[in-house]
């Protein structure tokens, strides 16, 4: 009892207490914040600033986008201020939003938002990498007046402020509103009053049709072209006093080989052809491949950056330099619905070629000549890790090197130049190695690769198989195949095969050198398509343990040309 | 009853804890620190304060996540040049400021080290002159020594700022309570200079003309370390007769000397360091490396451009045995391109992670030498300025090209110097990169002569992206550049924030 007592009167005491705390404690609610972040979407952004984006935000609200960009997402949004949708107003003679049409407006708002965040430092001078929701790209590009320098969308719109980091993306606000382009290719060149002849050109081969189809999508890839297009100047360059149809006539009896340019294959169907690039190249995107295939049947065009004008077809060919002709950059990359269109400053054509033959030093690589203590140095070697060559290409395991070495003398010596580039192709170390071959010319090749014979233990060889931008070769190559030698019966006097009959063999003696080392072995016969740089590709078959293929040269040899001469020295000579 | 005791003792201990004072149990100075109270009391005292100062230019303090200034330097010189190009490990800020696409969310737009130093060297000065009065040994002739040096080392932050961001703000007291005015706006990047050049004509009244041993020389501002700075704020302010002046200083003293061209040359200048030719080097050392090695050799932030061994030191493809010592196994190496400046022993041998404590050169005498001849060029003396170039004849090997065996194919003549002044500028230009390759200098060489005369020669830096720009941004690059504001870093958006009285650089609004 006492003891239930003494609970009692413990309970009592630590409600008193308890009670005398709670007495002296106020009854302050404290604010919790009860939000984790609270930074805004993209709606809650208008809002904040309706100052400058109310009409904006009422189309937002009137095609019903409000609620969806004010929710969880990732978007870009070029937002075009008010004063922006005044001026876009009073050019079309209206007074209010209300007075557009809502389809309008709609597409005006897809054509102002990407489905992605994009900020200002993945822009390019040329598209945003993804398309806008109504499916057309935005180009960017900065500019400079009256030295401010700011971000310029599809020509127009100024960036004022950009990257305006929000819940749900990245707001760009912009000083126009962006257009949709409408025209097709073929309508925007017969609107430019400055391509009369080229649209004349277009009229007569038949592509101004081929331009005007809408575009389609096969397999999302969309059914883009890009056209390069010469002005009326250039073609009126070396005659200023002819008249359009005059010079159009002109042309069409110099190219007009079947009498009909609506025929595919007539030659002025094929000038028009060369000048329209599949896909959708603005000049950025352009710059960044050294050739671009053509709607010309298997013709290519050329493209090199001189500081910064845009050279199509300047190309060495033999030694000689060929002029090429500068695209007009500031009035270039012109958005139509179904394509680009680009402005050449000149007249250019299909060149037509005759295959040559290219006789290929495969150590003659641009990293090297740039070592003057190595390059073509007797003795000296250097080997090189992935990455480090720009034109070979090679992986494999245990970090495979291409080794560049010079011999002169022992029984490495005798390849052109005394130099050879050595990778271990076995398929433990480099499965493979890709070369990038300078310009061969399309045509029907023989290829040719001389290499120093190399075995491994036990007379173990190392065979690769090889390929031309993925073509295969119908004979392999092995590394530790040594030239045929005399093979004299016996009782018989024993002779070397003569050239001719090693040639039948898909043989024959590379060099000057008199050394029984070096062979080299026909691959065999090589359609070459395009006239272009191709990718020789080398894919190892066998794991001996021989020591590294050593290649010297690789030969295309026209098959109507002689297939044994020349042959080459070790101090660079070429003997025929 | 019991209860009662406890209850009882409770109280007690609650009411007696309430009366406790509590003088000893909440100390109010800092446990890891010492208060300014305690400090300046001893020449010691200042002398370390001021030693701090240097190694805040090496290290920055523990726990503390700042890019270290050294790499910094090396970024802001190099990365909007043309010499430089992103190695495997570049992060997307670095590539960034080398596309001209940086934002003020950048973490290379940070302040904090430069002010952190900036406020050490604001503490000597405020501070330092109070000892002479507590402390009897220490003289006048000490102290002025020590406020000549934190004046210069202030003017030097303040001018890497000015040179990068161009409006900075001023502070030139220290910061001693939380009551002190942080808001402070920015001044222009004329004023900043000014205020460098009136530090500078004070510290070279008291810096000290010798510290009697050469690490001291070397690492420590002496009147030359003034003087260099000078040359090269005058060339900034477009006095060239004062430049032209203050390099004479220097040459004049006949304390500094080109290192020979010879095997040594290397190592002698580079891989040690302290070299006659040395005017101010920060002293990286066995205890205290340089951020390079791990910069440019194990995970390369960074390698040379192509065109450093083809255009700018260039290749003689005849004859091997000529070659621009500064080119091939000095400055990069052509093989892999890597920058090879800070973590090569001598140009067959690299330096081990241990070794790597190559100095980072402010000034050294080449460029003393190459400031003078900008200004001779500037005053209308090209013919002097080609001469310290390319020497009176081949033997002159105070002559930057002959002591550098530079190759034929880079020498320049000109008929009459003196009237081509723009290609004597461009000679000049193309002479410092060779010379001073990947030391932190090539960005502002370039814009320094480009602004001057109402950028006059806005050209040069035109040119330089143009052949060094990515293809598909080039012509954007191009227009960036042509706005002068595009020139200078964004004030990164914290200061922003914290600090309302800046305003950002329209370029970057």
């Amino acid at each position: 009892m006492k003891k239930l007592f003494k609970l009692k009167k413990l309970q009592v005491m630590t409600a008193l207490l308890f009670l005398l705390v709670i007495g002296f404690v106020a009854c302050k609610k404290e604010n919790f914040k009860q939000t984790t972040d609270d930074s805004v979407n993209i709606t809650g952004y208008f809002e904040k600033d309706i100052a400058n984006y109310s009409v904006f935000l009422n189309i937002l609200k009137l095609t019903d986008n409000a609620s969806f960009l004010g929710a969880y997402g990732t978007y870009t949004v070029f937002a075009p201020t008010d004063e922006a949708f005044k001026a876009y107003l009073t050019a079309q003679g209206k007074t209010s939003i209300d007075q557009v049409d809502i389809n309008v407006l709609k597409d005006l708002v897809k054509l102002h938002l990407i489905e992605d965040t994009v900020s200002t430092t993945s822009f390019t001078d040329g598209k945003i990498s993804k398309p806008t929701v109504s499916g057309q790209y935005l180009t960017t590009l900065a500019k400079n007046e009256g030295g401010v320098t700011r971000i310029v969308i599809n020509k127009l719109a100024k960036i004022l402020q950009g990257n305006i980091r929000v819940g749900n993306g990245i707001i760009h606000s912009i000083d126009h509103v962006l257009v949709k382009s409408e025209r097709t290719l073929a309508q925007e060149i017969s609107a430019t009053p400055s391509l009369s002849i080229f649209n004349k050109l277009l009229i007569a081969t038949g592509w101004d049709v081929k331009l005007n189809t809408p575009l389609s999508f096969v397999n999302g890839e969309g059914s883009y072209v890009s056209v390069l297009t010469t002005t009326n100047a250039a073609y009126k360059a070396n005659d200023p006093t002819l008249t359009d149809d005059q010079i159009v006539a002109k042309l069409i009896a110099k190219y007009s080989n079947t009498g009909n340019p609506m025929n595919a294959a007539d030659s002025l169907n094929v000038y028009v052809a060369y000048r329209v690039l599949p896909g959708l190249k603005y000049m950025a995107d352009i710059v960044t491949a050294s050739s671009h295939g053509t709607k010309a049947p298997l013709e290519i065009i050329s493209v090199k950056l001189s500081k910064d004008s845009i050279l199509f077809n300047e190309d060495v060919f033999a030694g000689v330099l060929e002029k090429g002709v500068s695209a007009d950059r500031d009035i270039s990359d012109v958005s139509t619905t179904n394509g680009v269109l680009h402005f050449v400053r000149g007249d250019f054509a299909v060149k037509k070629r005759v295959p040559t033959a290219v006789y290929w030093d495969v150590a003659d690589q641009p990293e090297i000549r740039q070592l003057p203590g190595i390059f073509r140095v007797g003795g000296k070697f250097q080997s090189f890790t992935r990455g480090t060559l720009r034109d070979i290409r090679w992986d494999g395991g245990n970090n495979p090197v291409v080794t560049y070495a010079v011999s002169t003398t022992g029984n490495f010596a005798g390849a052109y130049y005394s130099d050879y580039l050595q990778i271990s192709l076995r398929t433990a170390v480099a499965q493979f190695v890709e070369f990038r071959t300078p310009v061969v010319i399309r045509g029907r090749y023989k290829v040719w690769i001389s290499f120093r014979s190399i075995r491994g233990s036990s007379n173990s060889q190392n065979t690769c198989s090889a390929a031309l931008d993925g073509v295969p070769f119908s004979r392999t190559v092995s590394f530790g195949e040594y030239k045929i030698r005399a093979q004299g019966d016996v009782g018989s006097v024993a002779s070397d095969p003569t050239p001719t009959e090693l040639e039948a063999q898909g043989y024959k003696n590379p060099i000057t050198f008199n050394s029984s080392n070096w062979n080299c072995r026909l691959l065999g016969t090589m359609d070459i398509l395009t006239t272009d740089r191709h990718i020789f590709r080398l894919d190892a078959l066998t794991n001996s343990n021989a020591s590294s293929a050593t290649i010297d040269m690789i030969h295309f040899i026209p098959i109507d040309q002689n297939q044994i001469s020349p042959k080459f020295g070790p101090n660079g000579e070429i003997v025929y | 009853m019991k209860f009662k005791k406890i209850y009882f003792t409770l109280l007690l201990i609650v009411s007696l804890s309430g009366f406790s004072s509590c003088n000893k149990w909440l100390e109010l100075k800092p446990q890891d620190g010492i208060v300014g109270a305690e400090f300046w009391l001893t020449k010691e005292q200042v002398q370390s304060a001021v030693i701090g100062c240097y190694s805040s230019l090496l290290v920055s303090p523990q726990g503390n996540r700042d890019i270290p200034m050294a790499d910094l330097l090396f970024m802001y010189g190099e990365l909007r040049g043309d010499m430089v190009v992103p190695g495997a490990f570049a992060s997307i800020d670095e590539i960034d400021l080398m596309n001209v696409n940086i934002l003020e969310t950048s973490g290379l737009t940070n302040w904090n080290a430069f002010y952190r130093i900036i406020n050490y060297c604001n503490n000597v000065i405020d501070f330092a002159p109070a000892v002479l009065q507590k402390d009897p040994t220490f003289t006048q002739a000490e102290l002025d020594s020590y406020v000549a040096e934190a004046l210069t080392i202030r003017s030097y932050m303040y001018f890497v700022l000015a040179k990068t961001w161009g409006n900075v703000p001023l502070k030139l007291q220290a910061t001693k309570s939380d009551d002190d005015n942080f808001q402070i706006p920015t001044s222009t990047q004329l004023q900043v200079f000014q205020q460098i050049e009136k530090d500078l004509l004070e510290a070279e009244g008291k810096a000290k003309l010798t510290y009697n041993n050469i690490a001291s020389d070397k690492g420590r501002i002496t009147k030359y370390t003034v003087n260099a700075m000078q040359a090269d704020l005058y060339l900034w302010l477009n006095d060239f007769q004062k430049a032209n002046e203050a390099c004479d200083k220097v040459i004049n003293s006949g304390k500094f000397s080109l290192v020979p061209g010879n095997n040594a040359w290397f190592t002698t200048l580079y891989a040690n360091g302290n070299s006659s030719e040395g005017i101010f080097e920060l002293q990286f050392d066995l205890q205290q490396l340089n951020p390079f090695y791990t910069m440019h050799l194990q995970r390369p932030r960074f390698i040379g451009a192509p065109r450093v061994m083809e255009e700018v030191f260039r290749i003689n493809f005849l004859d091997e045995t000529k070659f621009d010592i500064r080119g091939n196994g000095a400055s990069i190496l052509s093989s892999d391109n890597s920058i090879y400046k800070y973590i090569g022993l001598n140009s067959q041998d690299r330096k081990t992670l241990e070794q790597s404590f190559t100095h980072w050169f402010v000034y050294r005498y080449a460029d003393v030498l190459l400031m003078k001849a900008e200004a001779l060029n500037e005053l209308g003396d090209g013919e002097g300025a080609i001469e310290i170039i390319n020497g009176k004849d081949d033997s002159d090997i105070k002559a930057i090209r002959i002591r550098a065996r530079a190759l034929e194919e880079t020498k320049e003549s000109f008929a009459n110097p003196n009237t081509q002044k723009n290609a004597v500028t461009d000679y000049i230009l193309k002479e410092r990169a060779r010379e001073f390759a990947f030391e932190g200098k090539r960005w502002f060489d370039v814009l320094r002569n480009a602004r001057r005369n109402d950028y006059a020669r806005r050209d040069l830096i035109i040119d330089m992206v143009t052949a060094s720009a990515p293809v598909d941004k080039q012509q954007s690059i191009i227009s960036k550049y042509r706005d002068n504001n595009s020139h200078y870093l964004p004030i990164n958006f914290t200061e922003l924030r914290t600090n309302k009285s800046l305003v950002q650089n329209p370029f970057y609004k």
